[in-house]
């Protein structure tokens, strides 16, 4: 069923303001997010990659709308979510869900596993009948791979990856069709983010749905989506499918990034063309002019800390693919 | 040592063939409301001049307290070393005086930590907090130590040192931070240099230049380097050998090219196999079933063995099965290494 | 190079982020900076369930460790018997406290009178009980008034924000600044001045209220702050994200969560609010006579210096008003032992 658009954004933006001095004075912004634009498609995976700082997880919020943007419009499925207000607005949260990144802090302490995942159906009474909720919730646990028997227990009492359980039961329980998936596994044990992928993999057949995948490992990333946007200082740098990103990406952010990441196995990994980035990534209150990424470009000109690079389709050698760079090219190592 | 030290005269340590480390047989024990908490039961490794040793392992492994029983930093209640030898140039750590061990702590033997920022004292200035281990181990008054800050910070490539020598810790990035603990960790010519997570809490690209940075120290010094980690990646890229860890027990230890390519405990198999990786697009993960146990409920008999699919009944009774040579240099603390390592 | 440093404010939204992985609160002893750091050994510690393990919330967990602690039990039971005294007098004597010989004025501790007598003649021992009564009442009232108005206000406060907490947080830093005895002393002889002769729940009530306006400000700074830690919550935002409305998210999910450190410093203050009570009356601009209240008879005992000829008249009430206060204060102490994460 994969195909038509569900989800589309058009210029994000977040602009965060700083305020300083006793009266609270705006001195500037914090361009979190900057004018991002894409589209997820009906049951497919969008992988959303980037350091801390660039705004996925701004993003994230945004397009569950717990963020009010500062400029933009969102539409889903023929819906302008940002126009919607309040009883509209809480049918579409149906539809719209997230999983976030901490298992720690993403469940009330003070509830049973019974409540927590429970408490969609108090929010939204006709999904199931009150009768019928116990079991549906005993079932949503079975369908994450949990002990039906668990329901009376507290968060505390299970490890990080089954209450990662827990908050996909949640996140599933109202029959959503997008889920957000906020680096659902970056605080998870190596031997349990495998168990979590491949129950958000089984989810996502079983229930057709479209997940944005926010994460910072491009490994987990590339394995888990169809399309992938990286991110860089609020900014979608290079946008395209897995193998166009992975394997002939356009973008030197892109490129760099990848040639970082060490493969579990010593053979590649030693042999591999590593790009070190000089620097740190810029402050997003006070981003570069120009191209973001110029001031830490190997390939940057005159031209790239004047005119912003548009997002646009280059030539990766093997197609094309959506970039933003003047110079968009694939890598080829100097020797 | 080639400085003008007023350490006390016995403290001449020397590596005798480069044999720096010895850890044997070593317990360690933490005394919790709920009961006695084995974290370490028995592990044993040595550290040579000039070696990355990665000690991979999961949360509850034990892999950090092992770091921390070796420092002599281990938080005591509740934890406790309760059996065991920690040679260093062949004197027992654990039976010296504390005194002693504070000499050896930073100057022989010294630690960096996954959280730089928490790791630095936010109200003094980060030259100040380098000078400071000049000003006491080495009684070197406050401009030359100030001098020695900076000459160190540029050695950890940190830009503009002299201008920054006065900047506080919340005045840097993350990566800026960890070169900052790197510096301090380095400061007295350390000969071993225990790195407990140093980039998990960094991006990627930063990452990459810590462990680089780590890497070039090590030659130029020929430290010892322990690398704590649970990152598979990082491991296959810098160390030479590792020592996997479960449950408070070394299961597997070998060279890097070895485990990578024909591990011999069905956990580092397990692991090895569950992790998505960068240059292929795998199908489904073949994710290790069931939870690391609880360190107050251990199973009997191997610790893995609830989650291991090669598991037969001999390893659910009697105690875990000891590492053992698998085969010329590698150990494993399977009863099935030879097989698995026949596949 | 561009500049690494961080020049946003500390609220900065990117932050989250910036730390993400990083922030579970370190729970356990056992926690080292392992594997992905929120990844807490606690939770390995209680990792795999076996599946008899029953249900504990994190109340049930605090009670198992106050069940333990001779302390609770001392200062529970201590309590017990003073809320008992203060609806059921009768049953600690058959004596009334009213009635008084002044032939007996003064007399020591006898057979007939275990506390002996006061001044008036009236029997310390019955006067003692009856007393609880004012104590008690003021201390539970006010604890109750300045926790509710506290916890109101400091939940609107923190979970607002903007104009009105800035508002309500001026308000409560001048109020605070008034010091509690000072601020009730000036309040009961001007605005709250009580006529003698006036019924005895007014009396009460107008302590009540003093105290409970110049007090607020403690329960309401703590209450706002805890609210502010809660409120960026994970689990806060998922329920916002079910749509949950506003009210039912407060009451549901903040309030519960933040409210833990207001209990301990709301019975700890309750002892404070029983001195203040007795020294209002010891200065005789709180209950008056023919009231019964430890204030009274403390400063009946002790400003007519007495205090050598007939000790027992100023001992056996000050006694029961240390003992009192002391309870409330080792049932907040051990309340804090047991709910307070960081000590786990």
């Amino acid at each position: 069923m994969t195909g038509d658009v569900i989800l589309r954004a058009e210029g994000l933006k977040k602009y965060y303001p700083i305020k300083t001095g006793v009266i609270r004075r705006t001195t500037g912004h914090v361009r979190a997010v900057d004018g991002v634009s894409f589209e997820l498609l009906r049951g497919e995976t969008l992988g959303v990659v980037g350091e801390s700082g660039c705004g996925k997880s701004t993003l994230g919020r945004m397009l569950m709308r717990l963020e009010e943007p500062t400029e933009g419009t969102l539409n889903f499925d023929g819906a302008d979510v940002y126009s919607l207000k309040g009883e509209d607005m809480r049918r579409l949260r149906r539809d719209i869900q997230i999983v976030f990144q901490d298992p720690y802090t993403s469940l009330n302490p003070r509830k049973t596993v019974g409540d927590i995942i429970g408490e969609p159906f108090e929010i939204h009474p006709d999904v199931v009948p009150k009768a019928g909720r116990r079991k549906r919730v005993q079932e949503l646990l079975e369908q994450v791979g949990l002990s039906p028997e668990h329901i009376n227990r507290y968060p505390h009492q299970f490890s990080g990856g089954q209450r990662q359980r827990i908050g996909i039961a949640r996140g599933i329980a109202l029959n959503p069709k997008v889920l957000i998936c906020d680096e659902p596994v970056s605080a998870l044990d190596v031997s349990v983010q495998a168990q979590v992928i491949n129950l958000l993999e089984k989810l996502q057949n079983e229930l057709n749905l479209s997940y944005v995948f926010i994460a910072h490992d491009l490994s987990v990333v590339r394995h888990i989506s169809d399309r992938v946007a990286v991110m860089y200082l609020g900014k979608i740098a290079e946008l395209g499918d897995d193998a166009q990103i992975y394997d002939h990406p356009t973008h030197p952010y892109t490129q760099a990034l990848l040639s970082a990441v060490p493969v579990p196995d010593p053979e590649t990994t030693r042999n591999r063309h590593q790009i070190v980035l000089q620097g740190d990534v810029p402050s997003p209150a006070n981003p570069p002019s120009g191209c973001r990424f110029h001031t830490r470009c190997w390939r940057a000109q005159p031209i790239c800390s004047t005119t912003e690079p548009q997002l646009v389709e280059h030539d990766d050698g093997h197609g094309t693919h959506r970039s933003a760079c003047h110079f968009a090219e694939p890598f080829v190592p100097a020797s | 040592m080639t400085t003008t030290t007023t350490a006390p005269a016995h403290l001449h340590w020397e590596a005798k063939d480069g044999l720096l480390l010895e850890v044997e047989d070593l317990h360690v024990e933490f005394r919790t409301r709920d009961g006695i908490a084995k974290a370490i039961n028995g592990v044993s490794f040595d550290l040579r001049q000039g070696e990355t040793l990665a000690i991979l392992g999961e949360s509850g492994s034990g892999k950090s307290v092992t770091a921390q029983a070796i420092m002599g930093i281990l938080d005591t209640p509740p934890g406790y070393v309760t059996g065991g030898k920690v040679k260093y140039c062949g004197t027992d750590l654990l039976q010296v005086p504390e005194k002693v061990r504070q000499t050896v702590r930073g100057a022989e033997i010294s630690m960096i930590f996954q959280d730089a920022l928490s790791s630095l004292n936010p109200v003094f200035p980060v030259g100040w907090q380098i000078a400071e281990m000049f000003r006491i181990h080495r009684k070197m008054n406050k401009s030359d130590a100030l001098a020695q800050a900076v000459r160190l910070m540029q050695r950890v490539k940190i830009p503009a040192a002299k201008e920054r020598v006065s900047a506080y810790p919340h005045q840097f990035s993350g990566g800026m931070r960890q070169r900052i603990m790197i510096a301090m960790a380095i400061a007295l010519d350390p000969a071993v240099l225990i790195a407990d997570e140093p980039t998990t809490a960094l991006d990627v690209t930063v990452q990459a230049q810590i462990m680089g940075l780590l890497k070039e120290l090590q030659e130029e010094s020929n430290m010892g380097l322990i690398l704590i980690t649970h990152d598979l990646g990082v491991v296959a890229d810098v160390a030479d050998n590792i020592a996997v860890m479960y449950c408070g027990r070394m299961v597997e230890t070998a060279n890097v090219h070895e485990i990578y390519g024909h591990p011999c405990h069905p956990y580092t198999i397990g692991l090895l196999d569950s992790i998505p990786r960068l240059d292929m697009k795998g199908t489904v993960l073949r994710a290790i079933g069931g939870l690391p146990p609880n360190l107050l409920a251990v199973p009997p008999g191997c610790a893995f063995n609830p989650r291991c699919k090669f598991a037969k009944d001999q390893c659910r009774v009697g105690d875990a099965p000891p590492l053992i040579e698998a085969a010329p240099g590698r150990h494993s603390a399977c009863y099935f290494a030879e097989e698995l390592l026949s596949r | 190079m561009s500049d690494p440093t961080n020049p946003t404010n500390p609220t900065d939204p990117v932050a989250p982020n910036l730390v993400a992985g990083r922030t579970t609160p370190s729970a356990s002893m056992l926690d080292v900076q392992e594997a992905s750091g929120a990844t807490p050994e606690a939770a390995l510690l209680a990792a795999p369930l076996d599946d008899g393990a029953p249900a504990r919330s994190l109340w049930s967990d605090a009670w198992e460790i106050m069940r333990r602690s001779p302390l609770f039990w001392i200062a529970s039971t201590l309590i017990v018997i003073l809320l008992t005294m203060t609806v059921f007098p009768g049953l600690f004597t058959g004596k009334d406290p009213s009635r008084c010989v002044l032939d007996l004025a003064r007399q020591g501790p006898s057979g007939d009178a275990i506390f002996g007598y006061d001044i008036q003649g009236c029997d310390v021992y019955a006067q003692t009980i009856y007393g609880a009564r004012a104590s008690i009442l003021v201390g539970v009232s006010t604890t109750l008034l300045v926790t509710l108005v506290g916890v109101a206000l400091g939940t609107l406060g923190g979970y607002v924000g903007g104009w009105l907490d800035a508002l309500l947080s001026r308000i409560a830093d001048m109020v605070f600044a008034i010091p509690l005895l000072l601020g009730a002393i000036v309040a009961m002889t001007t605005v709250f001045r009580t006529l003698p002769g006036a019924p005895y729940f007014v009396v009460v009530g107008k302590v009540v209220v003093v105290l409970a306006l110049l007090s607020w400000p403690s329960i309401y700074r703590l209450m706002r702050s805890s609210v502010l830690q809660v409120k960026p919550a994970e689990y806060v935002l998922a329920a916002r994200a079910l749509g949950s409305k506003t009210l039912r998210l407060v009451l549901n999910h903040v309030i519960p969560n933040a409210i833990a450190p207001v209990i301990v410093v709301a019975t700890i203050d309750l002892g404070a609010y029983i001195a203040t009570e007795a020294t209002l009356s010891f200065l005789g601009i709180g209950l008056q006579p023919p009231a019964i209240s430890w204030g009274i008879a403390i400063s009946d005992a002790s400003s007519l210096g007495y205090v050598r000829t007939a000790p027992h008249m100023l001992l056996f009430p000050s006694l029961f008003l240390s003992v009192t206060v002391l309870s409330f204060i080792m049932l907040g102490e051990v309340v804090r032992e047991a709910i307070d994460p960081k000590l786990r």
